[in-house]
């Protein structure tokens, strides 16, 4: 079944282009390019998306926020985040924010759409400078935000990461396979979301909204 | 003047007025006003209350009313001066009857009477039937109130003859309704009614509201002693409609008094209750005793007849306590009365005993005169001795005196002495004075001088904070102004990085969607298209550049540690998805290698396209990253196990000739080690 792409992109070049790339190629349908996300919830409600690429610099109601909003309603949602230079700190607010992964504009269109199907597939990219970011939030144990509570083989594929190794070297350091070394990334991203997740929970408790 | 006593004086003064005030209570008794009496009783409550004010308020009271006491025997007095002097006219008769009335309000009854008959007489002589009539009416009061019926109707009845006789319609009025009352004291109901009714038509005619009412009362009194009710109401209330009219508070109470009464009577409770309430509030109002007493009464009856026991008690004790305190009153009277009788009649007896004794003494004059004769010729004899011994006196008195006279220089002098002890010491004690202020004029000066110095000091200090205060404000200027430099700056800064930053996004969008449409189209079309593959690679080339210049602009981003991240970033990125397994070994001190920008841009640049060679055309499996500072020498090192390039050959492309630039600039040392199916391994050392 072919996966449900929605993005959200100010560029218009970009968008078209990755509308007609991600359209045109097989196993992947494009649901709606939007050029920002003023109706970012109906927009999702109506075509029932499977992943969201979503640009963080947008006018208006930026990624991340847009993240934060869709994290809340749609828990299962995959959200790839494209920028188009490694500004650590906006993508690991992104992550913070819920985000699944993301990749940067400069890619290559055949790794985008790699990407969007690794994602698919409950994979999540993560490179060493945001896996490092990661590490020092854990380490420091930051008293606003609740512990990660990483287990140790997840800190050490952390560690890994930061690195630089690669899937193959990192299964081969913690003798562990390579799809186990995916799961842990992936368990490391929930807890991140979780996190975020219980934030959010608090907030609307504060609120009354629950 | 506010004094505030002491406790104990207070205490004692506070003793001293309340004796004040019952001799005061006694004394107003006697004298049997009611109005005082109330006033006094009135006092009595609020004492509590004037206790706590100044006491000297509450002995002014009693001094006031000691004065009203006073007032009424000045009043007298003064009456009594004018009789003296009075010519023998109808004046004197008005003064006369004045005099028996004051005489009467004391109580006084006899003297009363005696005025009045004195002023009977003189109308008689001078023929004032006006002033007869009055005074009979006037007696016959007194008779009244001393329970002398006979006496009291007779006076009444000459009272009326004479006032029928001047045509005087009130007068018979008034003295119907009096013999009327007489009547129905001495039980004849009968006769009392039928005088009441004609003054009641007499004040009816003259249109005198207040004797129109008395009489209604009357009437109503007169068939309420023949069990009358119906006929009684009718009168009570008719009276108190006029009482109501005049506005007479007493009048209206005693109306509603009396119909209560007969309400009670004629078994209508809820309306006997109304009345007799009624006038028990303004009882209280006026403060009259008798008026008081029989509301009292009233009200005990009622409550009694319809089983308010309680009440009733209540009720008939201050009915008890108000009859006794008139009783008190009226026996206090009496007391007063006979008092007063009694004193005049012992003055009658001593005026008496006097006399005699004054004759007693005349008789012993006499005696003594007879016996003074014989006895004066047996004192010739001894008067020349008397003589003798008298000169013998004369001595001793002029000793005596002289004496006296001595003392008394002594005492002369000695006074002197002590007034020149006193001068004295008031001399000392004005030069001690001078010395004093003298001293104290030197202490002012030297006040003075001291305020001078502290002010001179005061001014210094003024002055070296002003200074101070200038340079701190200097200072602070000068830091305000570096940090508002600064803080321009970094604005500039943070706007340069926006520009940056936006322009980068634009165009590396674009870019972005060159690299993708390039692809599509070769895909699309069924051979392929070199020219296609060059736009796709030349825009994606520039995107990396672009991200680049945007990252190292970022001043977050100078720090060693940060290039490294990069680096690693990057060979992840790139041989993560040419599936090249890496290793990327940097320890942490060389991350806190202290490196100028240029050296590190460059360094980065120099890795970058070592590692972009690799991927494209080593066609490696696997990959090493090195960077080490070992010695004061920093080292980098990329090793792959590709298929390796003849590095001696020139002509390698752009890449090996810009690398070789680059770490000319920064005075590194670039070795390029690559053998064909070796792998290649890059080198770069720097001098730290």
């Amino acid at each position: 079944m072919a996966i449900r792409v929605m993005i959200f992109e100010d560029n218009q070049s970009l968008r078209e282009s990755l509308y007609q790339l991600i359209h045109g190629s097989e196993g992947f349908t494009c649901t709606g390019a939007y050029e920002n996300c003023s109706h970012l919830l109906e927009n999702i409600y109506k075509n029932k998306p499977d992943v969201v690429l979503m640009d963080i610099q947008m006018p208006g109601i930026n990624g991340i926020e847009a993240v934060r909003m869709l994290r809340e309603k749609y828990p299962d949602l995959k959200i790839l985040m494209q920028t188009i230079f490694e500004d650590d700190d906006k993508i690991f607010q992104s992550i913070y924010a819920g985000a699944s992964g993301y990749i940067l504009k400069n890619t290559s269109p055949v790794r985008i759409l790699d990407f969007i199907k690794e994602t698919y597939d409950g994979g999540a990219p993560m490179s060493p400078t945001v896996a490092a970011k990661v590490l020092n939030m854990v380490a420091q144990h930051s008293p606003k935000t609740k512990d990660f509570n990483l287990t140790g083989r997840e800190s050490e594929v952390l560690v890994c990461l930061v690195k630089g190794m690669s899937y193959k070297l990192i299964a081969n350091a913690c003798f562990i396979s390579v799809d186990t070394v995916r799961g842990h990334i992936r368990s490391i991203y929930e807890k991140l979301h979780v996190h975020s997740k219980g934030e959010a929970v608090a907030t609307a408790i504060k609120s009354n909204i629950v | 003047m506010l004094i505030k006593p002491n406790q104990a004086l207070y205490r004692a003064i506070e003793g001293h007025v309340y004796a004040i005030v019952i001799v005061q209570y006694s004394i107003l008794l006697c004298i049997g006003s009611s109005e005082a009496i109330n006033q006094i009783m009135n006092f009595h409550s609020s004492f509590e209350v004037l206790k706590t004010k100044s006491f000297l308020l509450l002995v002014f009271f009693l001094i006031a009313s000691q004065s009203s006491f006073a007032q009424s025997n000045k009043a007298i007095d003064s009456l009594m001066n004018v009789l003296k002097t009075a010519k023998e006219d109808t004046n004197k008769v008005k003064t006369l009857n004045a005099l028996g009335l004051k005489y009467w309000h004391k109580g006084n009854y006899a003297e009363a009477i005696k005025n009045y008959l004195d002023g009977l007489k003189l109308s008689e002589e001078i023929g004032y039937k006006v002033g007869m009539a009055r005074a009979y009416n006037n007696i016959g009061i007194i008779y009244d109130d001393q329970g002398k019926t006979d006496e009291a109707l007779k006076n009444y009845k000459a009272a009326l003859k004479l006032s029928e006789e001047l045509n005087n319609n009130r007068g018979v009025a008034a003295c119907n309704l009096n013999i009327g009352i007489i009547y129905s004291d001495q039980g004849s109901f009968e006769e009392a009614l039928k005088c009441h009714l004609t003054s009641l038509k007499i004040f009816e005619e003259i249109g005198e509201k207040g004797g129109t009412a008395a009489a209604y009362l009357n009437i109503g009194a007169d068939y309420g002693h023949k069990d009358n009710y119906d006929e009684a109401l009718k009168n009570y209330l008719a009276a108190l409609n006029i009482a109501k009219e005049m506005g007479d508070t007493g009048l209206i109470a005693f109306a509603m008094e009396n119909a209560g009464e007969v309400y009670t009577s004629l078994k209508n409770y809820p309306l006997a209750k109304e009345y007799l309430i009624n006038a028990l509030t303004l009882a209280k109002q006026m403060g009259g005793i008798e008026l008081l007493r029989n509301t009292y009464k009233g009200m005990a009856r009622m409550d009694s007849v319809t089983g308010n026991f309680q009440s009733a008690f209540g009720n008939y004790k201050l009915y008890t306590a108000y009859k006794d305190s008139m009783i008190n009153e009226s026996n206090n009277k009496d007391i007063a009365q006979m008092k007063e009788e009694y004193e005049s009649e012992k003055k009658d007896k001593e005026i008496v005993q006097l006399e005699s004794d004054k004759q007693n003494l005349e008789n012993e004059k006499q005696i003594s005169a007879l016996m003074l004769k014989t006895k004066q010729d047996s004192l010739s004899v001894v008067q020349a001795e008397n003589d003798k011994a008298q000169l013998e006196n004369e001595r001793m008195q002029t000793l005596n005196l002289y004496n006296q006279q001595q003392m008394t220089l002594l005492g002369n002098e000695k006074q002197i002495q002590q007034l020149q002890l006193e001068k004295d010491k008031s001399d000392y004690a004005v030069q001690k004075a001078e010395a004093e202020k003298n001293q104290e004029q030197l202490a002012v000066v030297e006040k003075e001088k001291s305020i001078q110095t502290l002010e001179l000091n005061k001014q210094r200090q003024a002055k070296n904070f002003f200074i101070t205060g200038l340079a701190l404000f200097a200072v602070l200027s000068f830091f305000i102004y570096r940090s508002y430099r600064t803080r321009q700056e970094l604005k500039l800064q943070t706007l340069r990085n926006k520009i940056a930053s936006d322009l980068h996004d634009d165009v590396g969008s674009t870019l972005s969607s060159i690299s993708i449409f390039s692809q599509m189209a070769q895909a699309q079309s069924k051979e392929v298209i070199p020219a296609l593959q060059t736009i796709g690679e030349s825009s994606r080339k520039m995107l990396d550049a672009m991200a680049d210049i945007v990252w190292t602009i970022n001043p977050a981003n100078d720090q060693f540690e940060k290039i490294i991240m990069r680096m690693r970033s990057f060979a992840y990125e790139l041989l993560g998805a040419k599936q090249i397994d890496f290793e990327f070994d940097a320890d942490d001190d060389v991350t806190k290698t202290k490196l100028p920008m240029e050296v590190r841009k460059n360094l980065y640049l120099i890795f970058k396209e070592a590692t972009n060679n690799m991927v494209k055309y080593s066609e490696a499996t696997k990959a090493m990253f090195t960077i080490k500072n070992e010695k004061d020498r920093f080292s980098m090192m990329i090793r792959d196990n590709g298929k390796g390039f003849d590095a001696t050959k020139e002509s390698s492309g752009n890449g090996l000739k810009n690398m070789k630039k680059r770490a000319l600039e920064i005075g590194a040392l670039l070795l390029i080690d690559s053998m064909p199916g070796n792998g290649t391994t890059i080198k770069l050392e720097l001098a730290a």
